[in-house]
């Protein structure tokens, strides 16, 4: 039996990115394999839930846990692995603020099934068949996981050690991560973001900043920005200033403003909040001052329509944990 | 933590409604509350002493005042944590007298709310922190840019305290505009007799030695802030030495180059050698050098040896870079007419004889193109003047406000017509009259009275076209504001322009970051109270560069800003910085510029070497806008930081 | 206006014609307003017609509803328009205000000065300006359990400094889109002005919002 500590990689509520994003380590995925055994991964390697159950607790080093927590079979595997894991890290988006999946929590349950099963153009489901918990059929029952009625991230549901935000991580922090855990060097305290960038993707986005000030907003289909000055300058919303750096500045580099994938910087609870609050400021208010004041929603709203979904721009990858996280209960 | 809570019974203002035995057996409870004393009537002398005594006795950690509004006592309580030795920013003060004992009826929901209100407080007081004032040493000497009538009034006022006053000057003399008019609304006084003296103040009074003029001079930049500016200017070369000149035109008489004279609107020549115009101040000629033979690369010394002071004329006199440190700065620059061809059916520019009120002013003017007698381009004095006012004025197209002092012009002007060319016909062309206060109403009066005069009310510039035929006769076709039609002939058109801001409003506005408003004009901190002070800390602004005003209300401006300045820069005083202000934490910045515009202090500065910005603590008014738009929340608001509010939220909230 | 009598002569025909020219003018504008008037008239109508079907159809539905409930059906509610009584009247709404210090917070002591009584449910939060209320604030605040907030900045031209009140009111039309898409309703989220005067608006700002409020009922943010 092989001594090198053991590591596991899961894919709860997610895309498959982050697996995606472990073999774009290229070649240190050699030295990766020289160093751990990957013993759980279900997208690459074979590896049965029972033999996870037969480990002793902690015997995973590290767990990769990616993927948000949407069903109750996603939080039993957050549970398991957190149970047999040392380090457990919640890796990608959805695993550390709920990521896409997450944006299903501005629609009910309901709501979602019927999107899904019933009442979109492409399906034809004249009995309105949905998923049930337990199914009756002749052969007995039909069990499949609870579908849960908000999707929560890894954090909400068990103890996680550190933190991995990206859309996917991107490699280079990956291999970061692994290496420092190599070095047998002191780790960062417990609860930690790692693999990320000190402050925001601008401070990484190599775009010509100044002073802002913005009097109107754009879609991205609308203008072709000039490809030096930053984006928001020129008008298109990048979530760059209230995004997490980390990725290098990857979008706002190709021409493409920041979604916001690394989540909230440190010390901002919701990336949203934030963005409404810079937005807000940097819109030129020359107009509004000589304005009479039941003019200005009016007027502003002109400026913010090219906004068409906020919670989609503003916590794309974010709203599990922003501090509404959803739709509200009444 | 020790949270020491105290509850004001305010007499029975508050105890009438609010139940404080209920609220202070419900407060003792709850974590980290150390005691709750009561307390008769908090701000009274015996109150504060109590206050104190208790303070002193129990020591605590934080302390929670609820009384009356903090827009009463906050600062009295303050004022007693200091005087124990308590930093005073470790108190949060709860309104149980405005906002809930005198606005609730019934006793037990305020007793409720009065307990919300306390539980919010005291979760806020524990996040607080001490804060500290600091210091520093300011400069008390003060810039002034503009020698008109305002920069003037200033600079005496400060000199006549003691403080070192340098005024910057861009033409080569002082006085402003209404030195060169002959007479000054309201009461007919002569420009020249009533600015000199105090130009002589100036120049050699009691306090001159506190006063630094320089003429020909720019700023080039500023550095710094309130307290402690450095200013670089720029000081053209004048070739003559205005120490050692006297004055005695020799030199003038000499210089073999004639050009067209600015301060005449070019209506008549000047030397290149010359005064401004005769008895411009400071006395002394100066070289235009552009039209000097010398810089056409002769070698004329024709000035220099008329002159009978030796060293006078200077030929390789120099641009010179002075530098300045001062703690504030008054802009007084002054104003300029809206140009009058951009209203092309007035004929200014193309017609003979139609002049602004600018060059009627200097035609009036005994130093002037026509020696002070009111004539045609070809020498006849005028048998009908027109006056239009309002030119470009109360006109969305043009400038939508009204100056104000045009009206006062035309009056004055149709004063000096009736004096010097009687007979003349004179036709007002206006869309309102003004005539505020209670010295302006005479000069209208007597506008009125003039038997040769008539006023015709128009609605719009466009309604007005003016025409020449071929022999020079000026015909005015106008509509009134009934819809009538009209036409009258004119010798002579003067325009009342607008009065915009000056030359030189933007140039400075970007180098001092002092915002002009929607007209250009340097923008004051508040309409009302606040006319004197731009937005910027120690930039004051004074006369018709900040709106248009009459010499008055220019005077007025600069010597209450002087006001300010003798308040705010005493000797020996620091300048006291408050401790509410926002705070860049350099770690978490990355430099996305989202903050700097947002402020209206100036106050945030973008550093392009570290890529960080970082905030002027004795600029910043703690408003904390900025702190909110910090998308990476790497600005502090202290005394309303984030942990404190969202604290106090929780609290109000439990 | 002050005009002279000094105007040159106009011949009396040009006169006459120009006040005809007028007079016919005003007759062609007399002529609009009134047909604008019976068209108001029209509508007026047609809306009330229009409430009074609906208000019929409400009726029924409550019927049903009211039968199937008692016939202990098992199903969900389906009517939205509760009547307000169904909500416990021991309900009192949390609702957190967030007051600048120059204005709103000075027309809230205006209106203690005054002596005029308003709702207990309105907590108060002093900023020094409303460019400090951050939007994470009134998230938080909806995180944890107020039922409502208020924003009240300075009258636009009065902000003590200057500017953040514009700003404020940028963020809040934001806000206000953000909100509803959570669901949270409009009346939960108020944003006004305030001067340091206005104790009486203050009063009735906060007595409306709470009679909104709770008529909205209680609000629960964190669902899982």
């Amino acid at each position: 039996m092989s001594k090198k500590p053991k590591i596991a990689m899961y894919w709860a509520s997610a895309c498959g990115g982050c697996e995606v994003s472990l073999a774009n380590v290229h070649e240190v995925l050699l030295d990766i394999d020289a160093n751990f055994e990957l013993v759980f991964c279900p997208c690459l390697v074979d590896g049965k839930i029972k033999d996870v159950e037969a480990m002793d607790d902690g015997e995973l080093l590290i767990t990769f846990f990616n993927g948000a927590i949407r069903n109750s079979e996603n939080e039993e595997m957050a549970h398991l692995l957190r149970k047999k894991t040392k380090i457990l890290i919640a890796y990608g988006a959805c695993s550390k603020d709920g990521g896409i999946p997450a944006l299903a929590n501005l629609s009910s349950k309901e709501e979602l099934f019927n999107t899904v099963y019933i009442n979109n153009p492409s399906i034809d489901n004249p009995k309105g068949i949905i998923p049930q918990r337990v199914t009756i059929v002749e052969e007995g029952e039909l069990r499949i996981p609870e579908f849960y009625n908000k999707v929560k991230s890894l954090g909400q549901t068990v103890d996680v050690d550190y933190f991995m935000p990206g859309c996917p991580p991107e490699p280079d922090q990956l291999i970061n991560v692994v290496n420092l855990v190599l070095s047998g060097a002191e780790l960062p305290p417990k609860g930690s973001v790692i693999g990320v960038g000190k402050t925001t993707v601008c401070e990484e986005c190599s775009r010509k900043k100044s002073d802002k000030k913005i009097s109107r907003i754009y879609r991205t289909y609308e203008i072709i920005p000039d490809e030096e000055t930053c984006l928001l300058e020129q008008g298109i919303v990048c979530m760059g200033i209230a995004t997490r750096g980390g990725c290098g500045g990857l979008c706002p580099n190709v021409n493409m403003p920041c979604t916001g994938c690394y989540g909230p910087p440190a010390g901002v609870d919701d990336q949203g909040a934030k963005m409404i609050g810079a937005l807000g400021a940097i819109i030129d208010i020359a107009a509004i001052k000589d304005m009479p004041e039941e003019d200005i929603p009016d007027y502003v709203d002109n400026i913010l329509k090219s906004i068409p979904d906020y919670a989609g721009t503003f916590y794309k990858f974010s709203l599990a944990t922003a501090l509404v996280n959803g739709r509200v209960n009444k | 933590m020790k949270v020491g809570v105290y509850l004001c019974e305010c007499g029975t203002n508050i105890t009438e409604k609010v139940d404080l035995d209920q609220v202070s057996a419900t407060i003792s409870e709850l974590d980290n509350v150390g005691y709750v004393s009561k307390i008769g009537l908090m701000c009274s002398y015996d109150g504060v002493s109590v206050f104190e005594d208790d303070l002193q006795k129990q020591k605590p950690d934080r302390v929670v005042v609820a009384a009356c509004s903090p827009r009463d006592h906050e600062a009295t309580f303050m004022k007693a944590m200091t005087k124990v030795g308590i930093n005073q920013y470790l108190m949060q003060m709860v309104n149980f007298r405005e906002q809930l004992s005198w606005v609730t009826e019934d006793k037990q929901a305020a007793t409720d709310k009065a307990i919300v209100m306390l539980k919010g407080a005291i979760a806020r007081v524990v996040q607080q922190e001490a804060l500290e004032k600091k210091s520093i040493t300011m400069n008390n000497d003060v810039l002034i840019i503009g020698a008109g009538p305002a920069g003037l009034k200033a600079a005496l006022t400060l000199a006549e305290a003691d403080r070192k006053v340098t005024i910057i000057e861009k033409s080569p003399m002082i006085g402003g505009l209404p030195v060169r008019y002959e007479e000054l609304f309201p009461k007919m006084e002569c420009g020249p007799c009533m600015l000199e003296p105090i130009e002589h103040e100036i120049l050699h009074g009691d306090h001159a030695e506190n006063i630094e003029i320089i003429t020909q001079a720019e700023l080039k930049e500023v550095k710094g802030f309130y307290g402690n500016f450095i200013a670089k200017i720029i000081k053209a070369p004048r070739y003559v030495d205005t120490e050692i000149c006297i004055g005695c035109a020799e030199c003038v008489g000499a210089c073999p180059v004639s050009v067209k004279n600015p301060m005449n609107s070019n209506m008549n020549e000047k030397k290149a050698m010359d005064f401004t115009f005769f008895g411009a101040l400071p006395n002394a000629t100066y070289i235009d050098y552009e039209a000097c033979l010398r810089s056409k690369g002769e070698s004329c010394e024709a000035c220099k040896t008329a002159c009978p002071i030796e060293g006078a004329v200077i030929f390789d006199d120099k641009e010179e870079i002075i530098e300045k440190n001062v703690g504030a700065i008054l802009l007084a620059i002054g104003t300029q007419l809206y140009d009058a061809t951009l209203l092309p059916n007035l004929g200014y520019g193309a017609l003979k004889d139609v002049v602004t009120s600018y060059e009627f002013e200097r035609i009036l003017s005994s130093g002037g193109p026509t020696g002070g007698q009111i004539l045609k381009s070809n020498g006849d004095i005028p048998k009908s003047i027109a006056i239009i006012h309002c030119v470009g004025s109360l006109d969305e197209n043009h400038k939508s406000y009204c100056s104000g002092t045009c009206c006062q012009t035309g009056f004055k002007f149709a004063h000096e017509l009736h004096h010097k060319v009687g007979e003349s016909t004179i036709t007002h062309f206006y869309k309102q009259l003004v005539f505020p206060g209670k010295s302006d109403y005479p000069l209208y009066k007597n506008a009125m009275n003039n038997s040769h005069a008539k006023f015709v009310n128009y609605l719009s510039t466009s309604d007005i076209n003016v025409v020449e035929n071929k022999k020079g006769v000026k015909t005015i076709s106008y509509k009134d504001v009934s819809g009538i039609s009209g036409e009258i002939e004119a010798d002579m058109i003067i325009l009342l322009p607008a009065t915009i801001p000056g030359l030189d409003n933007e140039s400075l506005s970007s180098l001092l970051e002092v915002n002009l408003d929607k007209e250009g004009f340097f923008e004051e901190l508040h309409g009302l109270v606040d006319s004197v002070r731009s937005k910027v800390k120690g930039i004051f602004v004074a006369g018709s560069c900040q709106s248009p005003t009459d010499i008055k209300g220019a005077v007025n401006q600069g010597v209450a800003a002087a006001g300010y300045m003798l308040s705010g820069l005493v000797p020996g005083r620091k300048l006291e910085i408050e401790p509410i202000v926002a705070e860049v934490i350099e770690d978490k910045c990355a430099g996305c510029h989202v903050c700097v515009l947002v402020c209206p202090y100036k106050a945030i500065q973008f550093n392009e070497e570290t890529k960080k910005s970082s905030i002027n603590a004795v600029l910043c008014q703690g408003c904390g806008t900025c702190v909110s738009a910090c998308p990476a929340n790497a600005i502090i608001g202290h005394h309303f930081t984030k942990e404190e509010i969202y604290e106090e939220i929780r609290g109000v909230l439990s | 206006m002050i005009s002279k009598n000094k105007q040159p002569s106009v011949p009396d025909n040009d006169r006459l014609s120009a006040i005809e020219n007028s007079i016919s003018n005003l007759e062609q504008k007399f002529e609009a307003i009134e047909n604008g008037y019976t068209n108001v008239l029209n509508v007026t109508k047609s809306l009330a017609e229009k409430i009074g079907a609906l208000k019929d159809v409400l009726s029924d539905k409550i019927n049903a509803n009211e039968e199937r409930s008692s016939t202990h059906e098992v199903s969900q509610p389906q009517v939205i328009l509760a009547p307000v009584e169904v909500k416990s009247k021991q309900y009192e709404p949390k609702i957190v205000g967030f007051l600048c210090n120059w204005c709103s917070y000075a027309g809230a002591d205006k209106a203690g000065s005054a002596q005029i009584p308003y709702p207990t449910n309105v907590r108060i939060v002093k900023v020094m300006c409303s460019g400090r209320i951050d939007p994470e604030f009134i998230l938080k605040a909806f995180q944890e359990g107020a039922d409502g907030v208020m924003i009240l900045a300075c009258h636009p031209g009065d902000c003590h400094y200057k500017e953040g009140n514009y700003r404020a009111a940028q963020r809040y039309q934001m806000l206000k889109k953000l909100l509803n898409q959570y669901g949270i309703e409009q009346d939960r989220c108020y944003f006004d002005y305030v001067s340091a005067g206005e104790g009486e608006k203050f009063v009735r700002l906060i007595t409306e919002t709470v009679a909104k409020v709770k008529s909205l009922g209680p609000l629960k943010v964190l669902v899982e």
